[in-house]
């Protein structure tokens, strides 16, 4: 045991020999394994740190959740099937697409062109109703349209007015009466 | 509270006897985690569930925090666990992601205060009479003043010094796996480490408590 106060460790020595003994010169190292103060006090405080960390254990809570790890990592079997029953999954979701694409397509198409798949009777029916509505509007053929220049743009109601003048209706005397004057 | 303290070297001398076992068994779980083997993960994240918990609730001191950055942590090292090259540095490794998803609770907290006046996240336990007969009572009262002490010497030490300080006494790494985790050289650790330690000794109220543990 090295009683020599002199060669005893320094605070900062303790300190250097807590963090690492092999840090501390030879001279340190060997005195410390001699020496009962210096080892009882480096000794003292390394229980102090150490009850430090297990007061801290000890104050801390418990962890109450269990971990939740993801969902099992598919094993190459596995990912050959599920990769297979993708590739069928799309190849089913594009089919579908397809079907929903051309079936919208016919639809569109049979309402575009309804009128050429309708019963020829149908058709039929709807040229009379045509001819009977021109005949409502004017009941003359063509030809006699023709003839009495009823389309001739020419012919307004200044040339009716000529041909056809309008039958005066007024009387002279009511007609003098009206301005004020007689004959006598 | 006389209860038994685990010496650290004893501790650390502990570990490299008894390690030599259990790190084989480590490594090859590691190793079977890398191969895609659910069941050696979920056998590591039993083994290590509580250390990252705890690791966590130190530096944040929120339970339910705590729990969501270890649920977290695993889920980040179960999708990366193939990118580990040396199976035996997997607690290192584990305490790395823990501390960066750490870093990222605070970067969070920090932009959330700037928007929020009152973000005081630092929970208290649930509260306990003082006066009354609860079994409770006393070990509530011990474990309000060890967090209190244990922060006001923490605030004391520089960032570094705080993690380094951390990590060494209370989360039990050595000097070599705090270097791996931090990915520091030995010796930059140990500076901080001295510098740590230098300013706890001159802690009367902490190192009073602690002394009152021993005896």
């Amino acid at each position: 045991m090295n009683l020599d106060n002199e060669h005893h460790l320094d605070e900062q020595q303790l300190i250097q020999a807590v963090v690492d003994e092999n840090d501390l010169p030879g001279a340190m190292q060997a005195h410390l394994v001699t020496c009962h103060q210096c080892r009882t006090s480096k000794e003292s405080f390394e229980q102090e740190l150490a009850s430090l960390g297990q007061m801290a254990e000890r104050y801390a809570p418990k962890p109450e959740k269990r971990i939740a790890l993801p969902v099992h990592e598919a094993t190459s079997t596995l990912r050959t099937f599920l990769n297979w029953r993708n590739t069928i999954g799309a190849a089913a979701a594009v089919a579908a697409v397809l079907i929903v694409f051309w079936g919208t397509t016919i639809v569109r198409n049979l309402t575009e062109y309804g009128a050429d798949s309708v019963p020829s009777g149908l058709m039929d029916a709807k040229q009379l109703m045509t001819e009977v509505n021109m005949l409502v509007d004017n009941a003359l053929p063509p030809l006699y349209l023709e003839i009495s220049a009823e389309n001739n743009p020419d012919y307004d109601k200044e040339f009716y007015q000529f041909l056809i003048p309008q039958i005066e209706t007024e009387t002279l005397s009511s007609y003098r009466w009206k301005r004020g004057t007689s004959s006598c | 509270m006389g209860e038994e303290i685990r010496h650290p070297k004893m501790a650390s001398t502990e570990d490299t006897n008894t390690t030599s076992g259990t790190s084989t068994q480590l490594v090859s779980l590691v190793n079977q985690a890398k191969d895609g083997n659910r069941s050696a993960f979920a056998q590591l994240v039993d083994r290590f569930h509580a250390d990252v918990f705890r690791m966590v609730y130190y530096r944040i001191r929120s339970r339910a925090d705590a729990e969501d950055i270890a649920q977290d942590v695993f889920l980040k090292a179960y999708q990366k666990i193939s990118s580990i090259n040396d199976a035996a540095r997997f607690r290192g490794w584990l305490f790395s992601i823990t501390l960066n998803r750490i870093r990222d609770y605070h970067r969070k907290k920090r932009f959330r205060s700037l928007f929020k006046v009152d973000d005081e996240n630092i929970e208290s336990h649930p509260p306990v009479e003082t006066g009354s007969d609860q079994p409770e009572a006393l070990d509530h009262i011990l474990r309000e003043d060890f967090w209190r002490q244990i922060g006001l010497i923490l605030n004391k030490l520089s960032k570094m010094e705080r993690e380094v300080f951390l990590l060494r006494f209370f989360d039990h790494l050595n000097i070599n796996e705090i270097a791996g985790t931090l990915k520091k050289n030995e010796s930059t650790v140990k500076t901080h480490l001295y510098r740590a330690l230098a300013k706890f000794k001159k802690e009367p109220g902490i190192r009073q408590l602690l002394k009152e543990a021993i005896q």
